[in-house]
């Protein structure tokens, strides 16, 4: 169990969270870039989470579960188009492909994981105090 | 047993006054080895079990006597200071062990042990009670 | 044994099986917790098994028996069941609930250490008039 119960599932939240406000962070910088690396336009990332059960020898008898960033993979829905005939990227009627980011979408998303990486800080902070209550029984 | 009853069976540890007769079967009794002359001099008699509730320890074919009393109160507390040991041992390698489990059983084995040096005190001082007595 | 009846009382034991069963919980509560948004995931909550015998074992204790602590079934947590729907990824966990679930069990815990220690402070003056 560790000496704080359940620091291994928080833990792995804090890590998976972190990930998730990385992407959403790249996302928003990204939203209007039409040429990556690789010259293509950019497209929206996202994170998959997955549970995964603790492992039988760290946790003992106690299955918890942890969390993990499965995947970030790119959003599969429609590029919009945007008219910008100045564009260099301009197809023959001016209508220029744009990452599919929606900011707003963006901001929720980042609220979400924001709140979710302080509702697990607040976990791995009560269970703290709990192991230092349980010191008190020996003195 | 709960603590004031233990209390009340240390008060009761006392040496009948018309003779004692000392025989540890077990580890020593503190203060030494009772002379040889000394021993002579008294009347053989039993010292009396310690009326506690939940006393049921003894040699198989006869009365609880206090040596084989000790005795087993020393293996005890030896084994409960053992299991603690070994669960602080297992939180410490991050093993399945609950922190509160470990605490307990500390506290357990370090009660039991003060609980066996009270009682030796007693005996001690009940001891030396009867070598300060005159004869 | 003789001096291990210092420790065989009521009091301790139900004090010790809610420690038990509050660490258990607080796995389950930060498993929760951290699966918030993992699609899917259903909560979880102390096994049934153990929940059960934990409520019997108090009832016994409150009427002053004592019970054997060795009898306890295995502590676990698993699949608990849910008021509400899931959302529409299937996730069941609803972090108010957890929340609130989480400040009530740590202070059950918290109250628990703090009684055990007294108890025992209690019992090392009886054996030696200090501490």
């Amino acid at each position: 169990m560790g000496m704080i119960p359940g620091i291994d599932a928080s833990s792995s939240a804090l890590e998976a969270e972190r990930t998730r406000l990385d992407v959403i962070a790249g996302n928003l910088a990204n939203a209007q870039n039409t040429s990556d690396a690789s010259g293509q336009v950019y497209r929206r990332k996202m994170v998959v989470f997955e549970s995964r059960l603790n492992d039988a020898i760290e946790g003992g008898a106690n299955a918890g579960s942890q969390v993990q960033v499965a995947r970030v993979m790119d959003d599969p829905s429609p590029l919009p188009k945007v008219y910008m005939p100045g564009n260099p990227k301009a197809d023959a009627k001016g209508m220029v492909q744009m990452p599919n980011v929606d900011p707003l979408n963006e901001m929720v998303d980042m609220m979400t994981a924001s709140r979710s990486y302080q509702a697990n800080l607040q976990v791995v902070s009560t269970g703290r105090s709990m192991f230092e209550q349980s010191l008190k029984i020996a003195e | 047993m709960n603590p004031l009853d233990a209390l009340s069976a240390l008060t009761q540890v006392q040496l009948p006054a018309t003779g004692v007769n000392f025989q540890p079967t077990g580890p020593t009794i503190p203060g030494g080895a009772i002379s040889e002359s000394f021993q002579s001099q008294l009347q053989p008699m039993e010292i009396p079990p310690i009326a506690a509730p939940t006393v049921s320890v003894g040699a198989p074919d006869g009365p609880a006597t206090w040596g084989h009393m000790v005795q087993q109160m020393v293996m005890e507390v030896n084994s409960k200071q053992q299991t603690a040991a070994q669960k602080v041992s297992d939180v410490l390698q991050g093993g399945p062990t609950p922190v509160h489990e470990a605490m307990v059983a500390t506290e357990e084995a370090s009660l039991s042990f003060e609980f066996l040096a009270e009682m030796r005190n007693k005996v001690v001082d009940a001891y030396q009670q009867v070598m300060q007595m005159q004869v | 044994m003789p001096s291990d009846g210092l420790f065989i009382s009521p009091t301790l034991q139900s004090l010790r099986l809610t420690m038990d069963e509050a660490a258990l919980r607080q796995q389950a509560i930060s498993s929760n917790i951290a699966n918030v948004n993992t699609p899917g995931y259903q909560r979880m909550d102390v096994s049934p098994a153990f929940q059960n015998a934990y409520s019997e074992a108090l009832s016994h204790l409150s009427e002053g028996e004592t019970v054997d602590l060795d009898d306890m079934p295995e502590q676990t947590i698993s699949t608990a069941a849910v008021q509400g729907p899931a959302r529409p990824d299937g996730n069941t966990v609803q972090i108010e609930q957890e929340m609130v679930g989480m400040a009530q069990n740590s202070a059950r815990y918290e109250f628990a250490a703090q009684m055990l220690a007294s108890n025992y402070h209690g019992i090392k003056y009886a054996i030696s008039g200090q501490g």
